[in-house]
Parts: C-alpha cells; structure tokens; sequence
C-alpha cells in the first residue's frame, strides 16, 4: 500500500504543477512584487527601475493624504450601495422565482442577461438613459411635470447610482445561487408549514432564512469583495467625474499609477485596498460563526 | 457535444490566426514610419491627404496608431505606451505640457545633430520656436502654434442686432457684448468656455502671475486666481451669459462640442486651431457663419495672449528612426498648410504668410477674410502668456485645479474652501514628487 | 390529501408583475439596439418616434479598418485560454480532490486565499512585470496570467469531489494509474461542469477591459471591448455610433449565453456554494 501511496503523491505534484507553475510565474510573483514596490521609490517616469527602499514612506504619505480617506470613504458607499443591492434583491428575486409562473423560465433569462455583458458597453447606454435634460428617464419625469435629478452628473447621486448600475449588472449570480439553495430545502418543511397554517412572513423566517444561511453568508464574503472592486465600473460610467464625487479608492489607484506615474503610492495603495478586504473578510467569517452557533 | 465543442474551437482559431497573420506581410516591401495620432483625425480628410502626399513626395508609408478615447484619453494612454516601451516612431504631443513631462522623462531622442546631418539649419527655420530642455538640446520639432482668440456666431449677433466684436477689447467689454446677445429664452448663451485650465483662471494667466512661489511651493493662493475664478464662475451663474457648469457636465461631450452645437452659443474662447473644424462642412456641417475677434485682454498688465505649440518628437525606441527623421522633417515645415494652422517657423515670406491665413480663410467660404485672420491672431498687439501649467507636479496641479474649481462652480464648496484644498493638495504633490 | 404537484402554471398578476420586471431587465439592451439604428442627431428623440433607422453607424463601426482584427484577436484569445486553462486546471482540481499529498492543505489555502487580492492591487506590478518580460502588447499578455486563474480550480474541484468514490475504486483495483482514470473517467463525467468552466471563462475574458487596454498598445493588436473606446472619437457626441459599437461587442456574448444557459446556472448552482 506505501508503495502506491508514494507514486500517488508524485503524479499528484506532476498534476498540480502546470497550474502551480503557471500561477506562481504569472499571478503570485506580480503579488509579491507589488508588496516589493510599495516598499520602493518609484514615483516617477525617471526612477521607474529604481531599487531605492524607502520603507514605510510611501505608506505614511498615503495613510496622511486627506485625498486617501476621501476615496476611501467613497470606496466604502460604494461598497454600502452595493452590497445591500445585490443582496436584497439577489435574494428577493431568488425567492420570486422559486415561484411557478408562466414563462418563468424565459423572465428568469432576462434576469441574468446583465451579468454576461460588459459595464463598458452597457455604461454607454445608461449614460445615455440617465442623460439629465435629453435622457428618456427623465424624460418620464418631465411627463408628470418633475424635473429628474441629475444622475450620474450630478455630484451627490453619481456613487450611488453607479453602484446601483455595477449592483444591477452582478444580480444573476446571487438570484441563481439562492434559487438553487431554495430548491435544496425539503419539501416537508414546506408541507409541515401548510399543514400548521403557517403564514408566509413565518415560513421565511423559520423556514428559508436559517436554511439558506450557509449559501447567504458566502454570497454576501463574495458580494463584499466584489464591491470594492469598482474600477471598471467607474471608468464606464463616469471617469471619476463629476468633480472627484465617484474618485474611489480603485480609480484613485489607477490615476497614481498611470496618470501621474507614481507606482510605489499606488502599490501602497493596493496594498492597503487587500489587507482592507482581508479584514473585512475575516469579520464576515467570525459573525457568520457566531451567527452559525446560535 | 463536447467534441464538437473542442474541434468547433481549433477550427475557430486556426482560421483567425491565418487572418491575423496575413494582414501583416502586406507592409514588408514599402518603407514604412509609424505614428500615433488622436482617433478623431482618423476621419478627418486633411490628415488623410497630408499622409498620402508626404507618401508621395518621399515613398515611405504612414502607418497611423489611433488611440482609443477622447483627447484627454489620448494623452493618458499615450503616456502608459511609451512608458511600456512603445516603438511607435513619431510622438505628437501637442501643448507644452505634454511635451516637456515626456521629454523630461526620456522618451525622446535629442535631435540638434540628427537634423544638422540632414543638412539643415534648425535655427533657420525654426528659430525662437525650438523647445530647448535644461540641457541644451531640443528634442522636438514644432509643427505649429496656437493662438487663442475669440470665435463668435455671426448669426446669432445678426439676429440680436448687435454689431460684430472686434478688438482690441477687454473682458468687461466681452461680457457686455454677450449679455446683448443672450437670450435665455430662446435657448441662446452669448458666451461658452471650456470647464478646464486655462478658462478657469484667464486673467490671472494673463498677467503672468506665477503659478509657483519662489519656494517653489503653490501660489495659488494669491488673489488674482480668486478673482478669476469668481468671475468665470459669475459668467454661468450669476450673469447668466453662459451655459452653468453643470449643465455643460451633463452635455458629456467634449472640445469639439459646439463645432457640432454652436448654433446657439454666440462666443467662444478657444485656439485657433479651432478653425478647422468650423471650416468643415462635411465633418462638422452647421448652418451658421462665424467671425474671429482678439481675446480680450485683462487690462493694461494683462494684455497677453495664450500661445501654445504643437511639437514632433523621435522615440527612443523608434522601429524606423531614418524615416522618422524624414517625417518629422517634413511635417514640422508642411503639415500646417494641411491643417490649415500657423506654423512655427521662424520667418516666413510675405507670400508664406498669406498663405497660413489664405488657407483657412479660403476654406471658411468666405466667412472670414485673411486680414480678418491676420489681424485678430497675429497683429493683435499683445503679449504672450502661458496657458499651460508647467513645472513641478505639474500634471496634478492641473487636475486638481481642474477638479476643484469645478467643484466650485457647481456650489459644492465656497471659494476660500476651493483656494485652501487646491494650495494644499498641490503642496502635498509637490512635496511627494521630491 | 395529494395536492397537484405539478400545477399548470399560472398567469396570474404576480406572472405580469415578473413580466414587466423582466422587460424592465432588459430595458437597456432594447434601448441600445433600437438608439444604434438612429443618426447622431435623432439619438434623443422620444423612443416611440417616427424616425428614419439608418445602417450607417453599423457600416461605420464594422467598416473599420481594424475591426476585424479586434474581433479575431478576441476569439483567438478566449479560445486559446480556454483549451490552456482546462490542460492546466483539470488534472490540478483531479489531484486537489482525488488525490492525497504532502502540503495539499496549505497549498489549497493560499491559492484559495489569493483570491481576495483585487486587480487593482496587482495592476501595477502587473504592468511593470510584464513590461520587464516583453510580454506587453500581445494578446499572450492576456492569456498567461489568466490560465491558472484561482476560481475556475475551485469550480472544478468543488465538482470533483461530489463524483462518488466508488467510481474510483472500481478503477484502482484494477490497477489504473491516475492519469487513465482522470481521463477516461472523470473528464466524460464532467462534461457540465467544463462547459460552465468554458462558458464563464468566455464571457469573463471577452468582457476583460482593463487588462487589455492597459497591456495592449497597438490598435490592430487590440480587443474588442477596450476598442469600443474607439468610437468615442467625435466629441462623445454620436451616441448612435458607440451603441452600433457596443452592441457588436456584446451580441456574441449574449447569444452564447442563451444557448447555453443551462451550464451558466448549473455552474452557479454546483459550485458549491451553498454550504
């Protein structure tokens, strides 16, 4: 048996190294040598390859910028915006869909159509919808004599709607995730519920929010990464515009490095944004254990 | 299925890269120079017809890079490719900003011997205009000169009655005439300017007042700034001869706005190299005619005019550095006739100078003469300012000017609030670049 | 007491409600297809106006010189990372949950665990990195990184392990090495579950518009979905044209995914999410 046992474990090292390898070379190195560069002066064109450690400066100009807490603070109502959208209605649709109803099966394809487009191209048409004077949207507004409120040009509501829109686009994911954790629960829970005469705001919450619980926590550690990774979402809508109301911590990353060539910050930068999610998930974990004993 | 699946994609690919692959032996014979360009003049005809006449002349092919994107766009990406070690042959960078950030930064190749070798007199031709560096060299060729002055809708002035501007003139007297010709009703402002540098802070430019102290920290916290963003804000907001900040937002559009809307904007500040598009019908059709008049000036020590420059420069890592040179050669003495813009070159004949402004005003249609040109770009008697923001950090001090004063004049912070963020953001960037 | 279990399905008011919903949902796509077939100056006018379509802004997009390029730059690329990724990733999620072997713990952890570091973290060192290996400006830019991409091994993994020990037992008394039995054995099996690996990995790489536009400078070189930048040209102000743009980048996608939708849920559903 030790014999078959060792072979096992060298073609098991030979069936894991393509992938290792590749991810190693390709993914894990640039990790670490992001680590690297945020420790390291290079914030300008000239002093691209320069290997000068500057320790922890690059980290405490960004921990004493006032612009790094305001892009982190949008990052963080993005993020909000987000993650109670995606939730809520992730989890309300599951529930609506679980539902027979005629045609179902088609409405649940347009359901999950955003989540196989791109926010570039889709970006395009709701800048065109949300459009303040000439937009269709407020158009309707027009109709019953309001005016609409400007949308993503305006300073206050350009974060929240473009969350609203990224949050719309990744709906799919959550509605399938809870519709098939849905289907999983036993039918005689549900028969024991009707025969008790059960009213549907009990069944939800005896029934269907402690089994889904499992499914639920791991969509909401998902949706929270997720959030606060905005960058693309940002660019196809508003560039960061109007003003710096939508600068969030991904784009102000983007604009360190590639705007204003200064690496070493915006590796920092990133660095920071990981160790962020990094908490963020692990406080996930440890309420859902809490949660999980009850 | 899953077969079919796999083979479906073998197939797909072999057959895309046989078409990929074959797009490229066409160029092999031909000499070929490569350059970049922004995507609008892909479609323009006047930068079709200078290519294919340089073509001509010479029998070596342009291979034109547009970039994705608007302007602003194009200058960003063009930053991240030639710091990726982009092989593109000739860099435009147009403004001087953009030119000396790249220069600065290595990209280019200094250029006094290489044209020396073509036996040419650089000084000769371009005199004054060559963008020497700190160290002595030039590493760009300019190709043209923009002036800024005044455009306005002879229509709409037609239409209220009043008298066409003409300079010299001053900014009160701007806004007089706008508000004449303002008629909110109809939809019409009498006057437009751009939500950026260097409209937000006209005056103050124009008087030269230095964007850095002497300590070379930000001086923006001296008064002439404020009072000209008061007032470029007072245009939209409280004159009402302009569009309100916000609104321009919203439009989402970019420079060439009003070549396509102008129909109800009566003025507008911009570069000459505007011309261009409102000579083109068939790019930019409109249905109105429009006059050139001096930029007002700022009082008596303000009587300065914005020059900017266009300039041409090698790449380092040029793929076709011999015709690279050649290119650079000829577009830095040609391409003005094509773009019907103002060259830079240090003298030119009389007949030379008919032609730059007989170009434009032949292709206007008439609706505008060479002495109307040449008097309100050339002879205007005023000085020359700046109007880029050149220095240190210079690209984030123009963003944040940018950023904050649009902030301002949408009413999202009062004006001290905008001066203080700007004076101590633009620190925090000159201090981070030492 | 046996209720119908299969009720007819109704089309009551909740039925119409999810309707209107779901056109709702579908809303933009409508928009964006019925505003490209628009000129410039008709974008704005009222949805149900009578205005003339125009074919011009499609010959305009698909006249373009390198639109094709894009086109078969994107194909070449997502198929060429599919076949690489399912040869690098299947043996591995084999061996991660077949298989027994020092250090698979750890390993699993922090591959696992690098899936919290965002893209913006590493674009930066990506860029510098690939800058320094010549690897920019090719669609391979794309392609490398992405084959060993963490979340399709944890698909496949998840999968794997719900295949019933018994198929493997059959096999190894028999003397199979691992190599046989994950060929002949499982891959069969698995069919679903590579088609959803294939599908997502599709729709992920062709939606992908960071990477290429930041990696890829020359423009016949170029994907499709940073080179809708492309028809921003004049002024932004041709809503029409970037439409007639983004639908074309779009409409492959979309029409891959009605077709096989049944693996897009399948593959949200096994993926073991659940718990």
């Amino acid at each position: 048996m030790a014999q078959i046992t060792k072979k096992n474990e060298k073609s098991a090292y030979l069936f894991i190294l393509p992938f290792v390898l590749m991810f190693v070379i390709y993914k894990l190195y640039p990790m670490i040598y992001g680590f690297a560069v945020s420790f390291l002066d290079r914030n300008s064109t000239k002093k691209l390859s320069s290997i000068d450690f500057v320790w922890f400066k690059n980290y405490i100009n960004v921990l004493t910028s006032k612009t790094f807490w305001e892009t982190l603070g949008r990052s963080f109502y993005f993020a909000a915006v987000y993650t109670v959208f995606v939730m809520f209605f992730g989890f309300l649709f599951g529930v609506l869909f679980n539902n027979e109803f005629k045609g179902r099966k088609i409405v649940r394809t347009m359901f999950y159509m955003p989540y196989v487009t791109n926010i570039i191209a889709i970006g395009i048409v709701f800048k065109y919808l949300l459009n303040p004077t000439k937009g269709p949207i407020n158009a309707i507004f027009r109709l019953f004599g309001q005016v609409g409120p400007k949308w993503l040009s305006s300073p206050t509501m350009a974060l929240p709607t473009a969350a609203v829109i990224g949050a719309w686009l990744a709906l799919a994911f959550n509605i399938i995730t809870v519709l098939a954790a849905l289907q999983e629960i036993p039918k005689d829970l549900y028969e024991v519920a009707e025969i008790e005469g059960v009213s549907f705001t009990q069944k939800l919450w005896y029934i269907i929010l402690p089994m889904l619980k499992p499914a639920l926590f791991m969509l909401l550690t998902i949706t929270v990464i997720n959030s606060f990774k905005s960058y693309t979402t940002i660019v196809g809508l508003t560039a960061g515009g109007p003003g710096t109301s939508t600068r969030t911590l991904s784009y102000q990353i983007y604009e360190d490095a590639f705007t204003y060539m200064k690496f070493s910050i915006a590796s920092a930068e990133g660095v920071l944004l990981t160790i962020l999610i990094v908490m963020i998930n692990n406080a996930l974990n440890k309420v859902r254990d809490l949660w999980g004993n009850n | 299925m899953k077969k079919a699946l796999i083979t479906l994609l073998l197939l797909t690919i072999a057959v895309a890269t046989v078409f990929a692959s074959g797009s490229k032996e066409a160029k092999q014979e031909t000499r070929v120079v490569t350059t970049v360009c922004r995507a609008s003049y892909v479609n323009e005809e006047w930068f079709n017809s200078m290519n294919a006449a340089f073509e001509a002349e010479t029998g070596i092919h342009v291979d034109v890079q547009p970039t994705p994107g608007n302007d602003a766009d194009h200058d960003a990406k063009l930053n991240i490719d030639l710091l990726a070690g982009s092989t593109i042959d000739v860099i435009p960078s147009l403004g001087p900003k953009f030119y000396y950030n790249r220069a600065d930064a290595g990209y280019f190749v200094a250029l006094d011997d290489l044209i020396a070798s073509k036996g040419i007199d650089a000084k000769e031709v371009w005199g004054s205009y060559l963008p020497y560096s700190d160290d002595g060299h030039y590493y760009a060729v300019p190709y043209k000169q923009e002036v800024y002055c005044v455009f306005y809708n002879k229509n709409l002035f037609d239409r209220a009655g009043v008298p066409y501007p003409e300079g010299p003139w001053t900014w009160d007297e701007y806004v007089e005439t706008a508000k004449k010709v303002t008629d909110l009703s109809a939809g019409i402002y009498g006057s437009y300017m751009n939500i950026e540098n260097p409209w937000f802070i006209l005056s103050a430019k124009q008087k030269n007042i230095p964007l850095y102290k002497e300590d070379g920290t930000c001086n923006f916290d001296a008064p002439e700034f404020r009072e000209s963003i008061e007032w470029y804000k007072s245009l939209g907001n409280d004159l009402k001869i302009q569009m309100p900040v916000e609104e321009v937002v919203n439009e989402n559009a970019s420079w060439n706005y009003y070549a396509m809307a102008g129909d109800h904007l009566a003025l507008f500040v911009q570069g000459n190299w505007f011309t261009r598009l409102l000579n083109s019908q068939t790019d930019y059709p409109k249905d109105w005619d429009y006059g050139v008049a001096p930029t007002p000036s700022a009082g008596e020590d303000g009587n300065n005019n914005f020059v900017s420059m266009g300039y041409y420069s090698i790449n380092k890592n040029a793929e076709h550095p011999e015709e690279a040179l050649e290119y650079l050669i000829w577009l830095g003495q040609n391409q003005w006739k094509f773009e019907g813009q103002i060259p830079a070159l240090a003298s030119l004949t009389a007949e030379e100078q008919n032609q730059v402004f007989s170009a434009i005003a032949d292709a206007s249609h008439g609706q505008v003469t060479v002495s109307d040109l040449y008097e309100n770009f050339m002879n205007t008697g005023m000085g020359v300012a700046q109007s880029d923001i050149i220095g240190t950090a210079a690209d984030e001090y123009n963003r944040i000017v940018n950023d904050e004063v649009a902030a301002y004049c949408m009413d999202l912070q009062d004006i001290d609030t905008t001066i203080s963020k700007i004076c101590s953001r633009v620190n925090e960037a000159i201090k981070n670049v030492q | 007491m046996g209720k119908q279990l299969k009720q007819k399905e109704p089309l009551n008011a909740f039925a119409i409600v999810m309707w209107v919903l779901g056109v709702l949902s579908l809303f933009p796509f409508i928009m964006m297809v019925v505003i490209s077939f628009r000129a410039s100056g008709d974008a704005y006018k009222p949805i149900f106006a009578p205005v003339s379509m125009t074919l011009k802004n499609y010959k305009t997009v698909l006249g373009n010189d390198n639109f094709f390029n894009w086109y078969s730059n994107t194909i070449v690329t997502v198929c060429v990372t599919i076949i690489l990724r399912l040869a690098v990733t299947i043996p591995a999620s084999f061996a991660f949950s077949r298989m027994q072997f020092k250090g698979r713990t750890i390993i699993w952890a922090i591959l696992i665990a690098t899936m919290m570091v965002p893209g913006e973290t590493t674009m930066v060192p990506r860029y510098l990195y690939f800058k320094q290996i010549h690897l920019l400006d090719s669609i391979w830019v794309i392609i490398l990184p992405e084959v060993s991409e963490v979340f399709y091994l944890m698909l496949l993994t998840e999968f794997f392990s719900s295949v019933p020990e018994d198929f493997l037992e059959a096999a190894r008394i028999d003397g199979a090495s691992n190599l046989r039995i994950m060929l002949q054995i499982f891959i069969p099996l698995s069919g679903a579950s590579i088609a959803t690996a294939v599908l997502f990995s599709f729709i992920n790489i062709w939606n992908n518009f960071i990477d290429p536009y930041l990696f890829i400078n020359t423009i016949s070189k170029q994907l499709i979905t940073p080179a809708l930048k492309f028809f921003q040209e004049r002024g932004g102000a041709n809503i029409p044209m970037q439409l007639a743009g983004a639908s074309m980048a779009i409409v492959p996608v979309i029409i891959l995914f009605i077709v096989t939708q049944k693996y897009f849920v399948a593959g949200v559903s096994s993926s073991g999410i659940k718990g």
